[in-house]
This record gives C-alpha cells, structure tokens and sequence, in this order.
C-alpha cells in the first residue's frame, strides 16, 4: 500500500520544464530517498508534494486519495533552506506554527513540551531565533516539522549544517518516527544516509525520475557480477587460475600474507563457478559478491541517462 | 478560515509588544498637539509684536498746531499690539526727521484742507515690513472718524448718531440646512476634513510600508515556504494585513484617547472659559478674538449627529482606503527579495497617493469643484479626497458610489495582488519586470 503516489507529473515555470512525467511510489511506513543532481527537480517536486504549488499536469494521491487541502494535516515539512523569524522566542514560535497546522493551543503545548524534553532545550523556550547557532535552529525546525505528529514527512537534506554527533542524533528520532509508523521522504545528497535509513528511492535527473525502487533491487540491478576474495597465495597463481574466466582488477598483500583482489565474471559465469574453480589452486578465507553502494548506483544512473540523452 | 486568526494574532502581538509602538503611542499626541496648537502659537507671538505708529497733523498753512486745537487727535486708538503717538503740528521738514530716524513703524501725515476743518490728505508711510499690516486698520478707523464727524458738523445728536449706526443683519445660510453656518464653522470643517485625510494619508503610507516590510521579511527568512504548507498564501496575506490594521487602530485609538485627555487637562487648566454657556447662534461674532476659544466654541457649536456621520465615513475610509494599499504593499513585499530592491515599485503606488493629497488640499477650499467630484470617487484616492469633502457635505447618493467603488476596487486589487503575492513569494534571485507582474496576475497557479 502506498502512502503517496506521484503520477505522471509536469510541472513548467513558464517556458522552463521542471517536472516531466515524474512518477514517484512512497509505501507506507517506509523511508523514501528522493535522490538526483543540483536542479534535477527535486525541489519542485517536494514544494508540488506539499501543495506549495500545483502541477501543470498529472495526479497526486495520499492514501488513495486525491491529494487536497485536507491532508496538509497530516504532512510535515522540513524546507532545505531553513527558516524561522529571527525576532521572535522560540516557544512562541513553534506554537505558533504548531497552530497553523491545525494543533489546538493545548495539544500543541502537550506535544512540544515532550520534544523540547526530548532534545534537552527547554531553556531555550524564551530565546529568540537570533540568539541560537545553527544547530539549535534546526533543531526547532525539525520539531516544527513533526510536532503535529504527521503521517507523511518531507525532509529536505535534514543532515546539513549539522556535527557528527547530532547528525547521528537526528537519524536515531528519523528511525524512531518510522517505527511508530511514520512515512519518510527524505532528499538528501548525502549517500552515507540514503544507504543507512532508506529502503526505497526515487532519483530524478534533467526533470524526469530515471529510477524507481527498492534500495536492495536497485543493488541487484546495478551490480557488474563483481566479488572480493581474501586468499592466502601468490598473485601469479591466482591469476594463472582465473584466465578465461574473470578479470582481476585489484590486488594489495594485506597484513600476514592475506591477499585482497577483486574478480569482475562475464555475465554468465557465476559466483559457484568461480569460487570452485578458486578452491583448487589458493587458499579462500573470504568470499563476498561486491554490491554498487548508492553512490555508484547515483553516478551511474546519471551518466546513462545524459548517455542517452546526447544519443536521442 | 480559522488559520487566519492565529496569524492576525501573532502580526498584532509582535507590533504591539514593539518598542517603537510604545514610542509611537507617546510620541503620537505631542505630534498631534503641536501640529493642533503651533498655529495659535505662531499667530500669538506674531501679535506680541508691537508696532509703533506716528500720527502726524500738519495744516496747510504750516505753522504748529496746540494740541487743543488738533482736531484729528483720537481719529486713531491704539490697540493692544499698536501704540500711536499723536504729534501735532509738524512741519515738513521734521516730517522728514521723523520718518527717517523716529523708528516709528508707520508714520501717518494728516493734512488739512483750506476748508475748516476738513482733511486734505492723508498719506501712510509704511518704514519698516510690519508696518504693511496696519494699513487696513487705519484706514478703516479714519473712515469712521471723519464719517462721524461729518455727522456731527450735520449738528445731529448723539442718539441719533448712535441711532444711525446700523448693521444689517447677516446671515449665510445652506440652503438645505436650517441651522446656521458661521464662518468660523467653515475653517472648522475645513480642519476636520484636512485632519481626516491626512491621517488616512499617514495611515495608508506607514502601515502598508510595515505590510511590506513583514512580507520581504517572511520571504528573505524563508518561513514561507514552512508557512504555506499550512494555510493558504492568501490567508496569509489577509492576515499579515488585518493584523497591522489592528495595530493601527489601536495606535490611532490610543492617540485619540491620551489626545482626549489632554484636551481635559487644558481644558481644566485654562478655566472654566471652555466650559462657559453653550453658544448660541449668533453669539459667535462677539468672542473674544481668541483663535483657540473660537475653534473650541465651533467645534461645540456642531451637532453630535455630525460627528457620528463624520466618525463613520472616517473609519470607512481609514479602514478601506488602508485595505486597498496594503494589498498592493504586499504584492510589492513578495515580488522582491530585499527591502531595498522595494523602490522600483514603490512609484506607481505612491503616485496616486500623493495626487490624492494634492487634490485634497484643492478640495478643501472648493469641496464641490468637478475635480474634487472625481478623484473622490476613484478608489485610489477616494479615501484621501472624500474625506476632505464629507465635513462640508456630499450628496448620500455620491457617498455611496464612492464607497461602493472603494470597496469593489479593493476586491479587484486584493485578488490581483493576491496573485502576484502566491508567486512572488516563491520568487528568488532575478530581479523582475512590470511585464513578469502582469503575467503573474495572469497565472493559474
């Protein structure tokens, strides 16, 4: 069951395309990457998913629904370019903005009071937005963005202009919001988290959403038949073993004489075929197939589609 | 709809609990008392000034006359800021003397003709620039003096001069209007309406700037974004608008009031003057020639039901006239990125703003002049300009147009400007066109 579903969306500013056909599937209860290049689209998308602005063609739908003014309830947003009013405290501000998504003035202090514990800031309720860093406020945006508990969030690059540690923070309260059963769109360039939190992605490149999945399918579809073996020998013997039937391109001697190399296999020869043909002249002690990491999966993916682009 | 009322609330409590509204508040009356009182003051110390005038009296045969036999002695008295001194029997050449160093402001040679008695000539000369402002007073007191004497040399009596000085009894009415309308009534009206306006005036200009303000604001801090996910842009719009019109009427409710109470205080200080007998018709010409009496006495002479009808259009105006701008203010906020790239749209909207003031102040002296008529009820500058006429009077009919066309023009403005705010506050970096605005106004969504 999907919690969002994109549509075939086009989106023009005037003479410029933004949005061409771009179809996107967020199932319920999962973290959703939105991946793609500076200008792919990615912000209009998100700003069309929040209803900031209308497509131009195309359908959105928010648990089988057409997506409406109604359910801007139960949406939550957290824009890349963070913003708040400067001049005014903090606590005000965030009832305030906890009251334009529809909270009662009780149930939204009920709410805030639990993430201001949370995140140990209560003395901050009377501070002004000017008077806090950088990590501070976006603390508050983030509380901002959850505090009406939605079912749908939009995160848009949540980990910038935050350390180490509360970056680590933050992926913890992501990872916890999903398993009280919040859905997740998260658009981030930052593969290290894509790969940690995500489960399916959606990358759109030049305007249109070139690939479409489940992180584990997209590894199964991008991987080149690649492995990482460990062996005790000598190179020449692996070698020698292997010609006609893979490519070793990669070898360093590792501590105690224990080799590293990696094999790329022509399509139909499989892993089997090599780890047996391997058994018989080195010693294994280890043996894994090579997955692309998304990094990979993303530059690839790009380069096709401009491939096929300068082709058409 | 119920988004817009914690919006309105937050635009109000953040202005309100400003510094310079405190400030504004204080400053406000003092404002209003020294723009209300400078005039009396000015006028008071102008008729501090006193001038000295020379009555001289020469006869035509040139020799010195006794003061018994002056006849021309007590043709001029002087007043409170003139002092006259009466030298009789000079001749011309002291006559030159005295003009040159006597350090008189005015010297007024009186000669007499070879008949008895009677004056050949009467010459003023002005020696210094206040001496110019006597000139209409000893004229007119010489006039009488000789008319009288005339009248007397006519051996009639006392009782039947006395009886002979008449004055026919003058009235202007309006014709439609059965209580009377002084002359002082006239300038009265004439402050109201100039008052009016120029609040409205103030009100539109400093208000719809902070419109602005806070809509370059929420755009270059970025919250809109946030903020539109969670209610309309337009609701956002009208709330930002209403909730600054609410800081103005209680700015302007304050100012009223503390003014209210400094006018008790005067009130109070100055004596039970203020508060002396109702003034009956009529009775307005024997004040005394106190400049700040007169106003206060006409002010009460004015009917409750005035004030009612004039109070009503006021906020009328003051509310739509604000309305429509503010529309146009926040349109001006969202299609820019920084307060100071504000100025090259400023222009069309200040324009009208301006020529309202302009044909305002025409509108004062000539309420009924067809200029008047029609910058009143186009809406741009209706507020500014009716204003000017209601105290003076306008045709319910016309009233009516003009608030319907004010109304109207701010449905169309505000949908218009609502556009361009939907867009512009998603707008950054390219500076825009005039042609881009209109497209926008033109955009779906």
């Amino acid at each position: 069951m999907n919690l969002f579903e994109a549509r075939q969306v086009d989106k023009n500013y005037f003479s410029h395309c933004a949005l061409r056909g771009v179809s996107m599937h967020v199932p319920d209860g999962s973290i959703h990457g939105l991946l793609g290049p500076n200008g792919a689209g990615k912000t209009t998308l998100i700003r069309v998913i929040n209803r900031i602005m209308a497509p131009d063609k195309g359908e959105l739908l928010f648990n089988g629904e057409r997506l409406g003014p109604q359910h801007m309830r139960q949406m939550g947003y957290l824009p890349e370019e963070r913003g708040l009013y400067r001049k005014m405290k903090v606590g005000e501000q965030v009832l305030y903005l906890a009251r334009l998504k529809g909270l009662s003035r009780h149930d939204a202090l009920l709410q805030l009071r639990h993430w201001f514990n949370r995140f140990e800031m209560n003395h901050w309720w009377n501070k002004k937005v000017e008077e806090l860093s950088k990590g501070m406020a976006q603390k508050v945006q983030f509380i901002v963005a959850v505090v009406h508990e939605p079912r749908l969030l939009i995160f848009d690059e949540p980990f910038s202009g935050f350390d180490p540690v509360n970056a680590a923070g933050l992926k913890s309260e992501v990872l916890e919001l999903q398993k009280k059963g919040t859905t997740i769109i998260l658009s981030t360039h930052d593969m290290a988290s894509v790969e940690e939190l995500c489960e399916h992605i959606t990358l759109i490149d030049k305007a249109e959403s070139i690939l479409e999945g489940t992180v584990h399918e997209l590894k199964q579809r991008f991987k080149d038949n690649e492995y990482e073996i460990q062996y005790h020998g000598s190179f020449r013997q692996l070698s020698q073993c292997i010609d006609g039937i893979g490519r070793v391109h990669h070898d360093n001697v590792g501590p105690e004489e224990v080799c590293t190399a990696r094999i790329t296999l022509p399509a139909a020869t499989s892993g089997n075929d090599l780890l047996r043909k391997l058994l018989s002249c080195v010693e294994i002690h280890a043996f894994r197939e090579v997955l692309p990491n998304m990094n990979d999966i993303f530059l690839q993916a790009v380069q096709q589609n401009s491939q096929q682009e300068s082709h058409v | 709809m119920s988004k817009i009322l914690p919006i309105i609330h937050r635009e109000y409590i953040t202005r309100v609990r400003k510094r310079s509204f405190l400030v504004m508040c204080l400053l406000g009356p003092l404002l209003f008392a020294v723009l209300l009182f400078a005039p009396f003051i000015m006028a008071g110390t102008e008729g501090n000034e006193r001038q000295t005038l020379a009555v001289v009296e020469v006869t035509d045969q040139q020799f010195p006359v006794d003061e018994e036999q002056s006849l021309y002695k007590d043709a001029i008295s002087g007043r409170e800021n003139l002092r006259v001194q009466y030298l009789p029997g000079i001749d011309t050449v002291a006559i030159k003397a005295i003009l040159e160093y006597g350090g008189y402001d005015g010297v007024l040679v009186l000669t007499h003709s070879r008949i008895e008695g009677e004056l050949g000539s009467a010459c003023f000369y002005e020696c210094t620039t206040s001496g110019l402002m006597m000139e209409p007073y000893l004229r007119e007191s010489l006039n009488q003096f000789c008319f009288q004497k005339k009248l007397l040399q006519l051996q009639l009596t006392r009782e039947q001069l006395n009886a002979a000085q008449i004055q026919a009894p003058w009235q202007t009415r309006k014709w439609e209007n059965v209580t009377l309308k002084q002359e002082e009534q006239i300038e009265i009206k004439r402050g109201l309406g100039y008052a009016a306006s120029f609040l409205i005036y103030f009100f539109i200009f400093f208000f719809g700037a902070q419109v602005m303000r806070g809509v370059v604001e929420e755009k270059t801090n970025r919250i809109v974004e946030l903020l539109i996910t969670s209610v309309r842009p337009f609701e956002l719009m009208m709330g930002k608008i209403l909730g600054i019109a609410l800081v103005g009427l209680t700015q302007f409710l304050i100012w009223m009031g503390s003014t209210l109470v400094i006018y008790r205080l005067a009130q109070m200080s100055l004596g039970s003057v203020l508060t002396s007998s109702p003034v009956q018709p009529g009775e307005l010409t024997a004040l005394p020639e106190n400049g700040m009496l007169a106003v206060v006495h006409a002010l009460q002479s004015l009917e409750v039901g005035y004030y009612l009808m004039l109070l009503g259009c006021f906020v009328f105006y003051f509310i739509f006239g604000y309305l429509l701008y503010a529309s146009l203010f926040a349109a001006i906020g969202a299609a820019v990125d920084s307060e100071t790239d504000t100025q090259q749209f400023m222009l069309p909207v200040t324009i009208p703003l301006i020529l309202g003031m302009i044909v305002m102040i025409s509108a004062l002296t000539n309420p009924a002049s067809s200029l008047a008529f029609w910058f009143s009820l186009i809406p741009f500058t209706s507020p500014v300009v009716m204003m000017a006429r209601v105290p003076f009077g306008v045709a319910p009919a016309e009233l009516a147009v003009s608030m319907g066309l004010l109304a109207g023009g701010f449905l169309a403005v505000t949908w218009m400007a609502g556009k361009i705010y939907r867009s512009g506050i998603l707008h950054y970096g390219k500076k825009l066109s005039y042609r881009e605005l209109a497209r926008w106004t033109r955009f779906k969504k």
